[in-house]
């Protein structure tokens, strides 16, 4: 009797008497609500399929949310794939959409501009620095492929980019189909592309390493498996996450020959 | 509406007129003073608060600009213009003049008169980041104000027009009709009706005025028949007054006539004293002569014949004052210097056993239509009058002087005495009858005299005084030439 209350003491010492509460950072892409109107649906039903908790956390700014990542504060994480590169902390990519990212160059429709070097000198605006998509990977192409030195201009979104370029007060600029899609009519008609970025994989749901596999695994099954139901599919198109895929980090090597390393501002 | 009744009519005038007159200048006042400038005030109050708005978007445009939030920009004036319907184009553009928004440039004919463009500069610490330009139509505004000044003016022209009505239904209920009804009820007092009909006569003035009226008619009526009888008796009454008047001017003849024949017995006597004085002695001497054996035929024959002189002479006087005394038949021209004689002549003697002298000046040819006797009669009143003041007043020497001449076809005569004067309060009375001076005097006799100069000889008496006595001035009309 005594060894047996010796053997249940012990197992209470070493398996969790409740489910633990892991956190899932999401990189501020939105403002703070829109985020958690996207995500804590998401969550809700990862702790359903799990039996884990999960506490949502963001930032108020990007390079905020970079700096968790980095210190590894946030058990699990969905982050610009640019990280997957530097990943200081071995965050293991689960989860990630199957459509790839890729970068558009756009210049007003009406512009002399029929090639990338045509920008030589000009200036170009561009969401933010880091951008993985309308940022990092069209400088990249423009220094790396190209060898066309632009003066970027940072407008901090992407409409405000397209209206930059629409109103005629950059050469170009830089976005995703996607934003550009979302821009009004004549906005758009304003517009050409006239350059699409090599492409890579798109942003993941990553865990931190010291998060136990069966956690790791149990989490990118159950956003697998949400995404083939009609209740989550929705959800999940909301990240974007239109065709979720299993991820792994084998797929963000052909990223570390892409350049953009020097292109890539880190905040102090 | 009483429309028949002009007193009515110019009633409403002064009623309604100062109304309608004060209405139409509050409403031309509105309209032409109240109303522009209110909407002027508007229209500044209007570009102050726009203003004041941009400057509030242009402050929260300045972090935007810095950080070249472009989208945000087109966003938030994406806004602004939705929620400001009178602003017809919103421009921002950067320090450089570059448009930031719009995406394409706005209309050009957004020009008008009620179209005003705001420029607002955005500064930072004094350095230009750009400029807001805001171009507002505020003719909806505006519109809205002049519809409401409208609305104003239509309440101010309707309230008075029903305030008129009304107080025209009051008036003519309260005022117009009562009054209508008691003119035409004046109108048949005046005709002599006395029934015409009567407002209600309510607690206010007109009610007041319609009893007073009503009693002022019963009073009238009282009167009328009261005249009527009065008027129905008058002819008798008249007769009868003549009746009186006629006795009374009878009497006073009658006192006359008694005045005068009391003078004509004083002034006998006065004439037959010196004549009974002598044949007194006459008489004396007779008996003196027979006592003294003188009485022979001589000298009896020589009494008698004195004494028949006298005798004579005192018949002449009776015969003198008879044919005086004896009334005129009839009208007829005579001459004003015989009759003044024949009455100086009576008095002669009367005034000189007063020891009054009697001086006549009289101008001859000087001829009147009319009773030669009561002219006399009329001159011997004031001779005696004249005697009796100089003998009242006990005048030493006292003196008369009648002088008769002729003035613009007028035969005027003045007699002149030195008795002292009439007093200032009797001389506008002595002509009146009945007043006398004397302690026993008639009075009429200078009244008799004014009535027999004025009535029956178209003449004029008057009295005044004169250097140390009365002077009194008979004028009759001279015979015309023929």
């Amino acid at each position: 009797m005594k060894n047996l209350f010796a053997l249940l003491f012990l197992w209470l010492l070493t398996a969790p008497a409740f489910a633990d509460t892991y956190t899932f950072g999401v990189v501020p892409q939105f403002e703070q609500r829109k985020t958690f109107a996207i995500w804590s649906p998401i969550l809700a039903e990862l702790e359903k399929r799990t039996g884990q908790r999960f506490e949502l956390v963001t930032t108020a700014t990007i390079p905020a949310f970079e700096k968790l990542f980095n210190d590894g504060k946030v058990d699990f994480a969905y982050m610009n794939p640019y990280y997957m590169v530097e990943n200081v902390q071995g965050y293991l990519p689960l989860v990630r959409d199957d459509k790839p990212i890729v970068g558009i160059l756009v210049v007003r429709r009406d512009s002399p501009y029929q090639t990338p070097a045509d920008l030589e000198g000009k200036e170009v605006a561009f969401p933010s620095p880091n951008a993985i998509g309308a940022s990092l990977l069209i400088r990249a192409d423009l220094a790396r492929q190209f060898h066309v030195n632009i003066v970027p201009r940072y407008v901090k979104s992407h409409s405000s980019v397209y209206l930059h370029v629409a109103q005629g007060l950059t050469a170009g600029g830089g976005g995703v189909v996607k934003t550009l899609e979302e821009q009004k009519p004549e906005v758009k008609d304003a517009l050409r592309v006239l350059y699409t970025t090599r492409s890579i994989p798109s942003h993941p749901v990553s865990a931190h390493p010291r998060i136990p596999k069966k956690v790791r695994e149990a989490v990118r099954e159950a956003l697998l498996a949400l995404a083939s139901t009609p209740e989550g599919k929705p959800l999940l198109a909301e990240v974007p996450m239109t065709r979720p895929v299993a991820a792994y980090a084998k797929d963000y090597e052909p990223m570390r020959g892409y350049g953009m390393d020097d292109l890539f501002v880190r905040e102090q | 509406m009483n429309l028949r009744c002009p007193a009515c009519r110019k009633l409403r005038i002064r009623l309604f007129l100062p109304l309608a007159v004060l209405s139409l200048a509050l409403v031309a006042y509105v309209q032409l003073v109240w109303a522009p400038s209110s909407i002027e005030y508007s229209k500044n109050f209007y570009h102050r608060m726009q203003d004041r708005q941009l400057g509030n978007i242009a402050e929260g445009l300045i972090p935007l600009l810095l950080s070249d939030q472009l989208a945000e920009i087109h966003t938030s004036l994406d806004t602004f213009k939705g929620e400001n319907g009178d602003w017809l184009a919103i421009e921002l553009f950067n320090a450089k003049g570059e448009r930031l928004y719009p995406l394409e440039p706005p209309r050009t004919d957004l020009a008008g008169p009620d179209v005003d463009v705001h420029r607002r500069p955005i500064l930072l610490e004094g350095r230009p980041l750009g400029v807001l330009q805001v171009t507002e139509n505020h003719h909806q505004l505006l519109a809205d104000i002049r519809a409401a000044h409208h609305r104003l003016i239509l309440v101010l022209l309707v309230v008075p027009i029903a305030l008129l009505a009304v107080l025209a239904v009051a008036l003519e209920l309260a005022v117009s009709r009562p009054v209508a009804q008691l003119a035409d009820a004046s109108q048949k007092l005046a005709d002599g009706q006395f029934d015409a009909a009567l407002p209600e006569g309510n607690q206010d003035e007109i009610g007041q005025l319609v009893r007073n009226f009503a009693s002022m008619r019963e009073e009238i009526r009282r009167n009328q028949a009261d005249l009527l009888q009065l008027n129905a008796t008058l002819e008798q009454r008249v007769q009868e007054e003549l009746t009186k008047n006629r006795e009374k001017d009878m009497l006073l003849i009658q006192q006359s006539r008694l005045a005068a024949m009391g003078e004509m017995v004083h002034n006998i006597a006065h004439q037959w004293r010196q004549p009974l004085n002598a044949l007194a002695l006459v008489i004396r001497n007779i008996k003196d002569d027979y006592e003294f054996g003188e009485l022979g035929a001589e000298s009896l024959n020589r009494a008698v014949t004195n004494a028949q002189n006298l005798l004579n002479r005192m018949s002449t006087t009776i015969d003198d004052f008879r044919d005086f005394f004896r009334p005129d038949q009839e009208s007829k021209p005579f001459s004003l210097a015989d009759e003044v004689r024949a009455a100086a002549a009576i008095m002669e003697a009367a005034y000189r056993n007063n020891g009054i002298t009697l001086e006549l000046d009289l101008h001859e040819g000087l001829v009147a239509d009319g009773y030669p006797s009561l002219y006399s009669q009329a001159v011997l009143n004031i001779l005696a009058n004249a005697k009796e003041i100089i003998q009242a007043r006990q005048i030493e020497k006292g003196h008369v002087t009648v002088r008769l001449r002729e003035a613009e076809g007028w035969g005027v005569l003045t007699v002149n005495d030195n008795g002292g004067g009439i007093p200032p309060e009797v001389l506008p009375k002595i002509f009146d009858p009945y007043f006398t001076t004397k302690e026993q005097g008639s009075g009429i006799g200078l009244y008799m005299t004014k009535m027999i100069i004025e009535k029956n000889m178209n003449g004029q008496v008057a009295a005044a005084n004169a250097d140390d006595g009365a002077r009194l001035t008979i004028s009759v009309p001279l015979q015309k030439a023929p």
